[in-house]
């Protein structure tokens, strides 16, 4: 219990201090970065570098200040980093995140309206909508809504897929009376 | 003709049913557009622009005011409704609406908003009625310096957003920036941090990092919460609760100040609203008596950001009227409409097409009455999604995002970067890392970093240029006074603290 009690104090604080930490680290290396790769700088000017510089820079000491603060509190009990979060579903959260992620070359490859219908449908299973001819409902008729908003309203044209799907999502166009 | 008459006869102009029915529609179509994620004001603006070949000067005219009107104020719907601010100057307005939302307070921040934004329009027409051409003079004789000075005041609101670590939220700030310089610098055209890809070399669209910090991750944090079910949320129906004279009372400081700083502001060329809107905000937290309590639901956040918002409107479409500069985007659009008619804005116009121009001021008016209705009508619509169960808003706000993010250039990087955006944000509420500092930097750094190394090019970088010039020195002296005053009352209330414990 007392070795639980123990870790439950070092994490936080071990969390609080490596977030300055790297945020320190990250200011320094960028600063050298810019100082080694941006440029070139006119002769009597700032240059392209300053701006950027002047930044990491500022991370740099903001992070240091936020280090110093919290060295500072080091014998107080650490009540901000203590403070209870909400507890998620990490799986739920992994699995949302990745398919978020995956959405993105999927709308490049499969074209905006499979996707859509595709990441409609799993979205709501996996936020736990149960009713699936709702789902079917509105994974297609909120796609096609969509599809008529910005194709055909906005003019914006949307990805429409590579290889066969350019022909599938033109005859979904036609069909709808998009294109 | 007289100044009344001209007026007078403006009015009438304005209520002839065709000119009437192009403002409301005009207002309805900016709200909604306002509204959307990824369909901005501008779009609105730029795709009616064809329609006004048709009509006259004054229907198109007052098409155009109706949406600009109605767009400034409709990302406030979503703002407060979702937290997801239809356009960056509605992000203060979010701060403190979604989370009177989240209080319960939802139908009142809806009806408050539209109050607001009424007042801060209506106060903005009359006064560029009144004050068109000399106002317009005086802020010809800015330069880049007193910009610079004006975008600072607003980054030095970052004290004002996040109270309870500044060193924190400076972090969040800088890197804020530090993103903002991402792609091609605009001045040297030399790249930065584009490591070569293609994707980093057009650079990070401020509207994409806003869309993903603030949506994607309210929406992770809302549907990931452990024994949460579909079913159990979402169920109300909030109605637009329009505040009474009491309730206005109560925030009658917040509102005149907004007021002040939006119009003000607004005469500023190149300032535009989303300045306005956080200098707005951190003015009333200076101000305010509680000023810790920013940030998780206030009436006078909410009220200042609002009215500055709408009150910065006035003063964009001074310039083009008295000057022939357009003073933001919207207005830009508009003086094409004016070309496309062959009348030319500048100080002529006033003397060629009075008729036309008073017309269009009375319009301008109108249009922001007519707004709490039209306002009124577009929350309700949107307030009818708050009964949608999250398991499909949520897929539909995410839907939205990926169209939003990928509307603005028609570009699939600009999708990368609103998934990363957005799991970003998440990771920072989750390690209590500050957002609206993060998004402050992004959508300012760039503004400020243009004003700072043209004026230093200017004035051989002799950095004493923004406080020998009278209105940058003041300005920045004051957002210094703004930065370090929370600073050293905490210091002395410590002291004073300590030194009453002694005594004890």
């Amino acid at each position: 219990m007392n070795h639980q009690a123990d870790l439950n104090q070092k994490l936080p604080r071990a969390k609080a201090i490596g977030g300055p930490l790297l945020f320190l680290a990250f200011g320094l290396m960028g600063y050298l970065y810019a100082q080694l790769n941006i440029g070139p700088t006119p002769a009597g000017q700032l240059g392209p570098a300053f701006w950027p510089k002047m930044c990491l820079l500022s991370i740099t000491l903001a992070a240091a200040f936020k280090l110093f603060e919290v060295l500072k509190q080091r014998r107080q009990p650490a009540k901000a980093a203590a403070e209870a979060l909400k507890a998620m579903d990490n799986r739920k959260l992994a699995l949302m995140i990745a398919m978020i992620v995956l959405v993105v070359p999927a709308i490049g490859f499969l074209g905006f309206p499979i996707s859509s219908v595709l990441f409609f449908w799993l979205f709501m299973r996996l936020a736990g909508e149960k009713k699936r001819v709702r789902m079917l409902l509105i994974s297609v008729l909120g796609t096609i809504a969509l599809l008529y908003l910005f194709v055909k309203v906005v003019y914006i044209p949307l990805p429409r897929g590579d290889w066969i799907f350019d022909d599938i999502t033109l005859f979904i166009y036609r069909v709808l009376f998009i294109q | 003709m007289g100044g009344w008459e001209l007026f007078l006869t403006g009015l009438g102009n304005v209520l002839e049913p065709f000119n009437f029915t192009m403002m409301v529609t005009g207002l309805i179509i900016g709200v909604l557009a306002g509204a959307l994620p990824g369909i901005t004001m501008m779009n609105a603006i730029v795709l009616v622009l064809p329609f006004t070949y048709i009509m006259g000067i004054v229907p198109s005219l007052l098409l155009m005011s109706g949406i600009y009107c109605g767009g400034v104020f409709g990302g406030s719907i979503t703002g407060i409704l979702f937290n997801i601010p239809g356009d960056p100057m509605n992000v203060p307005t979010t701060w403190e609406g979604y989370k009177l939302n989240k209080k319960g307070y939802v139908s009142k921040a809806l009806g408050m908003a539209i109050m607001c934004s009424a007042i801060g329009g209506v106060a903005s027409g009359v006064l560029m009625t009144l004050l068109s051409p000399p106002f317009a003079k005086i802020a010809l004789s800015f330069s880049s310096a007193e910009y610079f000075a004006v975008v600072f005041m607003g980054m030095v609101s970052v004290v004002v957003i996040e109270s309870k670590s500044v060193s924190t939220a400076l972090i969040s700030l800088f890197f804020g920036m530090l993103l903002g310089t991402i792609g091609i610098d605009e001045i040297y055209g030399a790249p930065r941090f584009t490591f070569g890809s293609r994707l980093l070399e057009t650079g990070i669209n401020f509207t994409i990092v806003l869309i993903g910090l603030f949506a994607i991750g309210e929406v992770l944090e809302q549907l990931c919460e452990k024994g949460k079910t579909s079913e159990g949320v979402a169920r109300m129906r909030p109605k637009v609760h329009v505040p009474s004279i009491r309730e206005f009372w109560e925030v009658k400081g917040s509102l005149l100040r907004g007021l002040g700083v939006g119009v003000g502001m607004g005469a500023l060329p190149g300032a535009g609203a989303t300045v306005t809107s956080f200098v707005s905000y951190g003015v009333e937290r200076q101000c305010s008596k509680k000023p810790e309590l920013f940030g998780t639901g206030v009436w006078e956040g909410l009220v200042a950001s609002e009215t500055a918002i709408n009150g910065s409107t006035g003063g964009a479409m001074m310039h083009l009227f008295a000057l022939g500069i357009p003073g933001s985007g919207a207005t830009a659009v508009m003086m094409g409409a004016f070309l496309l008619h062959g009348i030319q804005p500048g100080p002529l116009l006033f003397t060629n097409s009075p008729v036309e121009v008073y017309t269009i001021f009375v319009g301008f008016i109108l249009c922001n009455l007519v707004m709490i209705p039209a306002g009124v009508v577009c929350s309700k619509f949107f307030s009818e999604l708050m009964r949608v169960p999250e398991s499909i808003l949520g897929a539909f706000i995410i839907v939205f995002c990926l169209l939003g993010a990928y509307g603005l250039r028609n570009d699939s990087a600009d999708l990368w970067y609103m998934a990363l955006f957005g799991i970003i944000g998440y990771f920072m509420r989750r390690f209590d890392l500050p957002v609206p500092p993060l998004v402050l930097g992004v959508i300012l750094g760039p503004l400020a970093e243009r004003f700072f190394m043209t004026t230093m090019i200017s004035a051989d970088n002799d950095i004493s240029v923004f406080f020998t010039r009278p209105v940058s020195g003041a300005v920045i002296i004051i957002s210094l006074a703004l930065f370090f005053w929370p600073i050293v009352k905490g210091h002395l209330k410590q002291r004073r603290a300590v030194a009453n414990g002694a005594k004890a």
